[in-house]
């Protein structure tokens, strides 16, 4: 009943003796709506189908349980393949051979299957490398030290729904297919475009940062997916561990979320300990720090193109006062 | 009211994997999401199968429902996505099967306060939806035909509840001028 007249929100939007003129298009409005409607039988059917789809996938049809498919598809051969009762005990051993032998060459196929399809590739930079990946489809990403995407063959472009941990940047084509990137705490929608996303879970300041270069993207929260933000180009959002709920885009100078892809860094505001973690990523040293209070102390520093990770500790030391030394192939922050 | 709470009742069951309370959603909800799909898609076929899509990804996430949040609206959203997808750049070609307009009728003596007694003008209303600008056309649609209110419609499209007033304001302000026209050639 309620909606056979407009909410006051809309009527106030409109001049007082305009308002019933207004209500009267809303409602003669109603009429217009072309039904399309099951009736019950069809609607009944379709919750049949609903059911057996539901059902399949419980029995292993969905990716992430393919090995249990596997394993199921195989029980199910051999137990199609007893044989009821025969009088011709001969042929019924045959019979059960030929089942058996069967079985066996599903149960392979099931098993290569499923390894194929569903055991997730993985590309990787490893510590101490950038690494570029490029897809068929033109889609292309740019690994930072220690980061990795993965995802699946199952389907044609199934690179499209990867899982990234650590920092990269892509390049998306623009396309109708849908490309997501979901991280441990986040989820970002593509539609064609170059985009920054960083998201080391196990990182001291662990969280995920998007920047925007072009294009457009949205960034969900992993637990609340129903609340997104979308980016403009020159945009930056981030999820905390604070925060489930991604934060309103705000400008950012984009040259410096991308520093590290020409060999720089960026930090804003980070802990030593961050900013540890990943001078060690890209280095390949190991950086310790003798106190608690030191780890936590915060810093600001961008560094386009820094020499190596020595300078960087001095810059460092420079800027918080504090010492450094090699400690056989480690360095030690006091 | 009653069906806001049926809803969240619904929310709180499914969550807890409750099959019938599953069955009174999709019994409930299955047509309204039907029509809405089929206002995208034309294609009774294509939209069962969103609509199966829609239904089986809501059970496979049914650990993360949150009745705090429209269960509605998040149906709406998945339809809409799913349609968008299916549709691609096709999106804008909605206005093509329009039927083309009746002949005029020849009886107008009719005068503003029951010209919305008139046939034609329900075409014509028709026609003039359809062809307001997309997002416009989608809160006013949501709004008038699917009963879905601010913040809900909100959370499907994806923007602000006041946003969402701006479009269904600027569509009513839209069908009202085109009311006008159609009245001043009635009578000319």
């Amino acid at each position: 009943m309620k909606r056979n007249l407009p909410d006051n929100t809309i009527l106030d939007a409109f001049p007082e003796n305009e308002r019933e003129e207004v209500a009267r298009l809303w409602q003669k409005a109603g009429d217009t709506r072309r039904s399309a409607a099951l009736d019950k039988e069809a609607l009944e059917a379709e919750w049949l189908r609903l059911q057996h789809r539901l059902t399949d996938t419980e029995k292993g049809g969905s990716m992430d349980t393919g090995k249990d498919q596997a394993g199921r598809a195989a029980t199910g051969k051999t137990s199609a393949g007893a044989p009821t009762g025969s009088a011709k005990k001969q042929r019924a051993r045959i019979h059960r051979l030929y089942f058996a032998v069967a079985a066996a060459a599903a149960l392979f196929l099931a098993v290569f299957a499923g390894w194929y399809y569903f055991v997730p590739v993985t590309v990787e930079a490893p510590r101490g490398q950038y690494l570029t990946h490029e897809w068929h489809d033109g889609s292309r990403v740019e690994l930072n030290s220690g980061s990795s995407v993965t995802w699946t063959r199952a389907g044609s472009n199934s690179h499209r729904s990867l899982r990234l941990e650590g920092e990269a940047y892509f390049t998306i084509p623009e396309s109708d297919e849908p490309f997501v990137v979901e991280t441990y705490n986040a989820k970002v929608r593509v539609y064609g475009t170059r985009f920054n996303l960083r998201s080391w879970s196990t990182d001291p300041d662990a969280r995920t940062e998007l920047t925007l270069v072009n294009g457009s993207v949205s960034l969900t929260s992993a637990f609340e997916p129903d609340d997104s933000v979308f980016l403009q180009p020159g945009q930056w959002s981030q999820i905390d561990q604070t925060t489930v709920r991604p934060t309103p885009p705000s400008e950012v100078d984009t040259l410096r979320a991308l520093a590290w892809r020409e060999q720089g860094f960026f930090f804003s505001a980070s802990s030593i300990k961050q900013v540890a973690t990943e001078l060690e990523r890209r280095f390949l040293t190991e950086i310790e720090i003798e106190n608690e209070s030191l780890a936590a102390r915060r810093i600001s520093l961008y560094l386009p193109s820094p020499d190596n990770v020595e300078s960087i500790i001095e810059s460092i030391c420079h800027l918080i006062e504090c010492r450094y030394d090699w400690s056989d192939d480690r360095i030690v922050l006091y | 009211m009653r069906a806001l709470t049926a809803y969240q009742d619904w929310a709180r069951k499914i969550r807890e994997s409750d099959e019938k309370a599953f069955q009174e959603l999709f019994m409930d909800s299955y047509n309204p999401l039907y029509g809405y799909a089929n206002s995208f898609v034309r294609d009774g076929e294509v939209a069962r199968d969103i609509l199966q899509d829609v239904y089986a990804h809501l059970w496979n996430i049914r650990d993360r429902l949150d009745d705090e949040k429209s269960l509605k609206a998040l149906l709406y959203r998945m339809t809409r996505n799913r349609c968008i997808n299916q549709i691609g750049a096709k999106k804008t070609s909605r206005i093509d099967d329009l039927p083309v307009s009746e002949q005029p009728v020849a009886d107008s003596e009719t005068d503003d306060e029951n010209d919305y007694e008139e046939p034609e003008l329900k075409q014509k209303l028709d026609e003039w939806i359809e062809t307001l600008p997309d997002r416009q056309r989608e809160a006013f649609e949501l709004s008038r035909f699917e009963g879905l209110d601010h913040h809900e419609i909100a959370a499907v499209m994806e923007c602000a509840p006041r946003t969402v007033n701006n479009h269904i304001v600027s569509a009513l302000h839209t069908l009202r001028n085109h009311l006008e026209q159609w009245r001043n050639s009635q009578t000319t």
